[in-house]
């Protein structure tokens, strides 16, 4: 395929230092252990798992609010894991995040015309207080659907979805190439998640941007992802094309989470197999040895609790680490 | 769209304006600003007149003539026992306490925001460091090293000892602040506009000057001052005392300390009732426009009614539901209880 890769991690991990054991090593939390993906332009990579997984340390790892403890970030042949703040400056107008809660993401002293335009300024594209940086502002006001009179209001005179819509322009005013969609619907009510998603996926469409949608809704991934991505604790479990992952799922995690989608379809429903998995996400300072997943899998062998599985690709752009991979579950 | 066109000059309220709007609204806290612009105005007056005309306030030409004089037309509070007025004394001591107050809570409120905001902001060891030296600091024990310091520089003009006064009150006075300041910035720090900043690309000057700065100003106001407030009392402490400025410069509490025999006490009240009275006024001021300041920061408190009629209304309003309410609950308590009976 001739698509283009704009960013890919390489085996990427980031540790959280939490204290030491009593013999004196220390202790991390494993929040991303070890993940390498691709995200080619103008696509949209979903990714899923339950809460602390990582899903959101590894958007932020790779935007470089965290320093990875291992790995490689690259962002459009450059590797940019080792950049310094000031190295990383000209980078952040082509990666973005919106953030997952619109109330503590903008800053409640700045009107929402300095909010979407402080970058602007900052990077030098428009000068500070000029006609063309309003102008440019009020665009990008009204193509995430704000009307443009309310530049001059503050973020507290708004709602959970105007506000979102805020961060959206805020992200969007620099023209970026990237953007990490950071949970950034699931604050809101159901009808306003559906016009955010639709005005992020007409954006892409206008503008190209690539992002990477992090959820643990999976409706809301599968209405904007090209792949999907599927994290347990700090891993990879399994990546493909929507299409594919959601026909033919091939990690029993992945057919777990699957299976737990409600449907409206009665009759539907009433042939539906439930996998259910026991207990709770174990902890990832401490994480099960082996496949992460063997206390909670429904299959686990013996070789699940002692031998890693590869990261192997099964078709087309489908990628599953598991030893008994596309296995039947009873 | 006309909808919006309407709304084009609609009026908005920033943060700021709501929080003026709140204070003005709070009528004891008003009360407390005019009384202290007031007390400011008197002083300032007062102390311009004595610059311009050179009063001299060692001038004891009087002292055999008009020596503990009651309060007249001609010395509106009375003279002291060396005849001087008592009303330029006063006002000169108010000048004193003021200045003190002013340069010394300046001084503090700088340093504590500088070590709160740089603690909280680069966490870690800096932290860990700079609240050892906070803690250090809040633990001397402040009349002791008042003394020491005093009793070294005893000597000096009396103006390089309105500025060691200056230095002792503001030197000491920070870390209550810093500890503010550094929670807020801890709290500012883990919100996602921060974290956003970061993404966005905007320097660490930036990120300190336009979003925790501004956002912590507030409790930086209100802290500051309740500490004016302490500031003035701390001065009169020290001047009764005797350790701030001297004779013939008065102070309050220099003013106060001359009062305080059994026979001045009885014979000549006004020797110590309007010092008094000054002080009180002016720290029961401060410390309403503090509290003023501190429900105006929250965005919780709502405004108050303006008017008394307003608010009476209100509490009548609230009274009323509640009767309701009462009377509500006491005919379903009623039903109730009808309804077991008859079962």
């Amino acid at each position: 395929m001739s698509r283009k890769v704009l960013l890919e991690t390489k085996d990427l991990k980031l540790h959280f230092p939490t204290g030491k054991r009593k013999n004196g090593k220390p202790l991390t939390v494993k929040a991303v252990d070890g993940i390498s993906l691709k995200i080619y332009e103008g696509e949209t990579l979903g990714l899923v798992g339950e809460s602390g997984c990582g899903k959101s340390t590894i958007g932020r790892t790779i935007l470089k609010l965290y320093k990875p403890t291992e790995g490689r970030v690259v962002f459009d042949d450059n590797d940019i894991t080792d950049y310094s703040t000031k190295q990383m400056m000209p980078l952040r107008q082509e990666m973005q995040i919106i953030f997952q809660d619109p109330y503590s993401s903008l800053n409640p002293r700045m009107t929402v015309g300095q909010i979407i335009g402080e970058a602007l300024a900052e990077h030098g594209i428009y000068k500070a207080g000029s006609q063309e940086l309003e102008d440019h502002v009020k665009k990008v006001m009204a193509t995430c659907g704000v009307d443009d009179y309310m530049i001059h209001r503050y973020p507290h005179q708004f709602s959970g979805g105007q506000r979102q819509r805020i961060g959206i322009a805020r992200a969007l005013a620099l023209n970026p190439k990237f953007i990490v969609c950071d949970e950034a619907v699931s604050a809101l009510d159901v009808s306003i998640q559906s016009q955010v998603i639709n005005l992020l996926a007409d954006l892409q469409k206008e503008y190209g941007m690539a992002y990477l949608f992090i959820s643990h809704d999976l409706s809301v991934v599968k209405h904007i992802s090209d792949r999907i991505g599927v994290m347990y604790l700090g891993n990879l479990a399994e990546l493909a094309p929507k299409k594919e992952l959601y026909e033919n799922p091939q990690h029993p995690y992945t057919k777990a989470l699957l299976s737990a989608i409600p449907v409206t379809d009665l009759e539907v429903n009433r042939n539906k197999q439930r996998i259910l998995l026991e207990g709770d996400i174990p902890s990832n300072v401490t994480p099960p040895p082996a496949c992460k997943f063997n206390t909670r899998c429904p299959i686990a062998k013996d070789i699940c609790r002692k031998i890693t599985p590869e990261w192997e690709k099964v078709g087309e752009d489908h990628f599953v680490a598991c030893h008994f991979k596309g296995a039947e579950i009873k | 769209m006309v909808a919006n066109k309407n709304k084009e000059h609609e009026k908005i309220i920033s943060p700021t304006r709501l929080m003026i709007q709140k204070f003005k609204a709070n009528s004891l806290a008003m009360f407390g600003l005019w009384t202290f612009l007031t007390i400011v105005t008197i002083v300032v007056i007062g102390s311009v007149y004595v610059n311009v005309t050179n009063y001299d306030l060692a001038d004891l030409s009087r002292i055999g003539t008009h020596k503990y004089l009651p309060p007249s037309s001609e010395n509106w509070l009375g003279t002291d026992r060396y005849g001087r007025d008592q009303f330029i004394r006063v006002i000169v001591g108010g000048a004193i306490s003021l200045q003190v107050a002013f340069l010394s809570t300046i001084l503090s409120v700088t340093i504590g925001i500088t070590i709160g905001a740089i603690s909280g902001y680069f966490g870690g060891k800096v932290d860990n460091f700079l609240m050892r030296v906070t803690e250090i600091v809040s633990s001397f024990p402040f009349l002791a090293l008042a003394f020491t310091l005093s009793v070294i520089f005893s000597d000096v003009e009396q103006t390089t000892k309105l500025f060691i006064l200056v230095f002792i009150l503001g030197i000491l006075r920070w870390t209550g602040l810093a500890r503010i300041i550094r929670g807020q910035v801890l709290s500012l720090r883990e919100q996602e506009f921060i974290t956003a900043t970061k993404a966005l690309g905007i320097s660490t000057k930036n990120q300190i000057t336009r979003h925790l700065i501004p956002n912590v100003v507030a409790y930086v106001i209100v802290s500051a001052t309740i500490g004016f407030a302490g500031a003035i009392l701390s001065e009169a402490a020290l001047s009764y005392l005797g350790l701030s400025v001297n004779e013939p410069v008065p102070t309050w509490g220099g003013l106060l300390q001359r009062a305080s025999t059994s026979t001045i006490m009885r014979n000549f009240p006004w020797m110590w009732v309007f010092p008094g009275i000054a002080l009180f006024a002016l720290i029961m001021s401060v410390n309403l426009i503090g509290e003023g300041l501190r429900d105006a920061v929250d965005p919780k408190s709502e405004i108050m009614s303006k008017s008394r009629k307003g608010r009476r209304r209100k509490r009548e309003e609230r009274d009323k539901i509640f009767a309701e309410k009462e009377l509500r609950d006491k005919r379903i308590g009623e039903k109730a209880a009808g309804i077991e009976v008859k079962s």
